[in-house]
C-alpha cells in the first residue's frame, strides 16, 4: 500500500499531499492502535513453595497420678491403669524403631519432705487401649516400633511408700523419657 | 450409660488439655551441607500451654545390641566422624508459646583441612511443659502424689563435606515364626563414607508366589517396611505379626531388601545407593 | 522526489519517536517479584502466609497506563512435590491485596478467586500482594513442593 501511494504521488502535488496526509494518518493510527492493543493485557506468574518436614512429636500426655495416699499405706498405680498411669504419646514415621530410656526419681518431694517411689513398670503399645501391649522395665529401657500410622503409646506405673509419719502435702517429681529417633 | 459417656467426655477433654506437654520437632534428621554450614530445626507447640525447651548436643550414632535392639552408641566421643566440637545450636534455651513455631539454628565451624566425608552428632531437645495440677481431693491434711512427665527427643545431625557416597552390604538374613510373630535378623554393613539412610522391606510369599499379609499395630500390610540408618554396622531385629488365623502349613520365602529410599526425608538428602536383597526360606510345620 | 523522501524520513522519525513515547505512557508490564513462601511445613499443621507478610507473601508489580485495570488470578489448588505428591493450597477471600503505592502496608484487599478492578495511579506503578494457606495432610510426604500462580492484568 505504501509503495502504491509513493508511485501515485509522482502524478501531481495535490494528490501527493493528500496521499502523504493519508499515509501519515494511517501510520499514526496503526502505531497508536497497535501500541494500545499490545498493552491491553499482560500477565505474570509467581510460585508458591513449601518444604514438608516430617516431625517427631513426643508428648507427656498424662501424669502418673496417685491421688490421695495415706501414711503407712503403700499405693501402687500399675502401668495398665489407663486412667492413672503416666502416659507418653509418640508420633513420627511409620514403623520406625525408637529407643526409649527413662530417668526415674527414687523419691518425691514436698518442701523438705520426701517419699520413696519404687517398682516402676512400663507398657508400650501400638494403640491407645494397650491391646497387644508389651511390658518392660523402664529402668532398662526398650526399643519398640511406631505403628503403621507412625504412633506409639507408653505407660509408666510405680508404687509410692509413704511413711507412717509422712507429713501432709503435695509430693511431686518428674519422670523423663528420652526418645532416640 | 450417661455416666460412661460423662467419663469418656471427661477423659477426652483431659487428654486434649494435657496433650500440650511437648513440642513437635522437624525434621527428625538434619543434613548440613559444607557449602552452607548451617541448618535448622523447627519446633512447633501444638498445645495450649507454653513449653520450655533446652537444646544440647551429644555425639552418637545408631547401632544394635546383641539382641538386635537399636541403641545409640555414644562412647566414641573422640571419633574422627564426630562433629560435636564444631557444630553449635542457637538458642540453647527457649520458650515456645501455644501454637507457635520457633527455629533452632545449627551453625558449623569445621576445622581447617577437614577431609571430605560425613560427620555426625545428635541434637537433644528437652521439653518441659507447665506443671499439671495434681488431681485429688482438696484437703490440707491429705497427702497428694503426682509425677509430671518430661520428654527428651534425640535426632541425628549429619554434616556432609565434599563428595559423599554410601552403600550397604547384607548378610546373615534369618527369619522365624515365633508365636504369631515373624522375627527377622540380618547383618548390615555400611559402604562408602556416609551413613546409609533407607528402608528395610520384608515380604512374605508362599510356594505359589502369593503374598501373605503382615500386621503392624492395627494395620495389615503386604510389605513390612521399617526405616533404617546404617552408620557403621548393625544387626537389627524386626518383628511383625501374622494376622489370624496365622499361616497354613507349608514353605514360605521371606524376601528381604534394603533400599536407599525414604518418604519421610527430602529426596535431596537421601544418598543414592544400589538396593541389596536376599531371600530366606521359612517352614511352618 | 527529494521533498517526498524528506517527508518520508520525517514520518518515519515521528513514528519511531512516537512508539517509545507511547509505550512509556501506556505499555503494560506485569512482573512477578516474589513467590509465596511457606518455608518449613509440618504434616497436618496448616501454614498461613498473610498478604501483609513482607518476607513470605507473593508480590507482582504492574507498570502501565494510569486508570482502571482488571486483575484476574489463575490459582492452583495444590502444590506438587516429590513423586507427584500433592499438597492442597487454598486462598481466602482477602488473600490478595492491591497497592497503588506499591507499599505492602497499604493495600486494598480483594478475593483472588474473583476478578477485581483496580486503578493504576498517575505514576503508572502498582503492586499486587498475595497470601495463601498450605494445608498439608497428616501423612504428607516429605520434600519440596511448588505451584504456579498467574495474574492477568487487563487495561480497561
Amino acid at each position: 500500500m505504501a509503495l502504491q501511494l509513493i508511485k501515485s504521488s509522482t502524478q501531481n502535488i495535490g494528490v501527493r499531499m493528500r496521499s502523504i496526509t493519508k499515509l501519515s494518518l494511517v501510520v499514526a493510527a496503526l502505531v497508536l492502535t497497535g501500541t494500545t492493543l499490545q498493552a491491553q493485557t499482560n500477565n505474570a506468574s509467581i510460585t508458591a513453595t513449601a518444604t514438608v518436614q516430617t516431625p517427631i512429636n513426643v508428648v507427656g500426655a498424662q501424669q502418673l497420678s496417685f491421688g490421695n495416699v495415706f501414711p503407712g499405706v503403700n499405693k501402687t498405680v500399675v502401668a495398665m491403669d489407663l486412667a492413672n498411669a503416666g502416659r507418653f504419646d509418640i508420633s513420627g514415621q511409620a514403623s520406625t524403631q525408637v529407643t526409649l530410656s527413662f530417668t526415674l526419681p527414687a523419691t518425691l518431694g514436698s518442701g523438705g519432705n520426701t517419699m520413696p517411689i519404687v517398682s516402676y513398670a512400663g507398657v508400650h503399645a501400638q494403640n491407645s487401649t494397650q491391646t497387644g501391649g508389651i511390658g518392660f522395665p523402664p529402668s532398662v529401657g526398650v526399643s519398640p516400633s511406631l505403628n503403621a500410622s507412625g504412633q506409639l503409646w507408653v505407660w509408666i506405673g510405680a508404687q509410692v511408700q509413704p511413711a507412717t509419719n509422712q507429713a501432709a502435702g503435695v509430693y511431686t517429681g518428674s519422670i523423663v523419657m528420652t526418645v532416640v529417633y | 450409660m450417661m455416666r460412661t459417656l460423662a467419663i469418656a467426655v471427661t477423659l477426652a477433654l483431659g487428654t486434649a488439655s494435657l496433650a500440650a506437654q511437648g513440642v513437635m520437632v522437624a525434621p527428625h534428621a538434619v543434613f548440613i551441607d559444607h557449602r552452607l554450614r548451617s541448618g535448622s530445626v523447627l519446633l512447633y507447640n501444638p498445645g495450649t500451654e507454653p513449653v520450655e525447651v533446652a537444646i544440647s548436643t551429644i555425639f552418637g550414632y545408631p547401632t544394635t545390641d546383641s539382641t538386635g535392639r537399636i541403641m545409640l552408641d555414644t562412647l566414641r566421643r573422640d571419633s574422627t566422624v564426630s562433629a560435636l566440637g564444631w557444630i553449635q545450636a542457637f538458642p540453647r534455651r527457649l520458650t515456645v508459646g501455644p501454637r507457635e513455631r520457633q527455629t533452632v539454628r545449627l551453625l558449623a565451624r569445621p576445622p581447617a583441612g577437614l577431609p571430605d566425608g560425613e560427620y555426625w552428632l545428635r541434637l537433644v531437645i528437652a521439653a518441659q511443659a507447665g506443671r499439671v495440677p495434681i488431681t485429688g481431693v482438696a484437703d490440707t491434711t491429705a497427702i497428694q502424689v503426682g509425677l509430671t512427665l518430661e520428654v527428651r527427643t534425640i535426632i541425628g545431625v549429619n554434616y556432609r563435606k565434599g563428595p559423599v557416597s554410601t552403600g550397604v552390604t547384607l548378610s546373615q538374613v534369618t527369619a522365624q515364626i515365633v508365636g504369631d510373630s515373624l522375627i527377622t535378623r540380618s547383618k548390615l554393613e555400611r559402604r562408602g563414607n556416609a551413613a546409609f539412610i533407607g528402608m528395610i522391606r520384608e515380604t512374605l510369599v508362599d510356594s505359589t508366589g502369593a503374598v501373605h499379609a503382615q500386621r503392624v499395630g492395627d494395620s495389615v500390610v503386604t510389605t513390612f517396611a521399617s526405616p533404617i540408618g546404617v552408620y557403621i554396622a548393625m544387626q537389627p531385629r524386626l518383628a511383625s505379626a501374622i494376622p489370624q488365623p496365622g499361616l497354613p502349613r507349608g514353605r514360605y520365602w521371606l524376601r528381604y531388601e534394603v533400599v536407599a529410599e525414604r518418604e519421610d526425608l527430602d529426596p535431596m538428602v537421601v544418598l543414592k545407593a544400589p538396593a541389596v536383597r536376599d531371600s530366606v526360606r521359612l517352614v511352618v510345620p | 522526489m527529494q521533498t517526498m523522501k524528506r517527508k518520508w524520513w520525517v514520518v518515519i522519525a515521528v513514528v519511531l519517536l512516537a512508539v517509545p513515547l507511547r509505550a512509556q505512557g501506556r505499555a503494560l508490564t506485569v512482573t512477578g517479584i516474589r513467590g509465596v513462601t511457606f518455608g518449613a511445613v509440618l504434616p497436618g499443621v496448616p501454614r498461613v502466609v498473610l498478604r501483609t507478610d513482607p518476607a513470605n507473601s507473593g508480590q507482582i508489580d504492574i507498570r502501565g497506563p494510569k486508570g482502571p485495570v482488571l486483575l484476574t488470578f489463575v490459582l492452583p489448588v495444590a502444590m506438587t512435590g516429590p513423586g507427584g505428591a500433592l499438597m492442597p493450597i487454598s486462598f481466602g477471600a482477602g488473600d490478595a491485596g492491591f497497592s497503588a503505592t506499591q507499599a505492602i502496608g497499604s493495600q486494598v484487599g480483594f478475593d483472588p478467586k474473583q476478578p477485581f478492578t483496580a486503578t493504576v495511579p498517575n505514576n503508572g506503578r502498582a503492586s499486587v500482594f498475595v497470601g495463601a494457606t498450605a494445608n498439608p495432610t497428616t501423612n504428607q510426604r516429605a520434600g519440596a513442593y511448588t505451584a504456579t500462580l498467574i495474574l492477568t492484568v487487563t487495561v480497561l
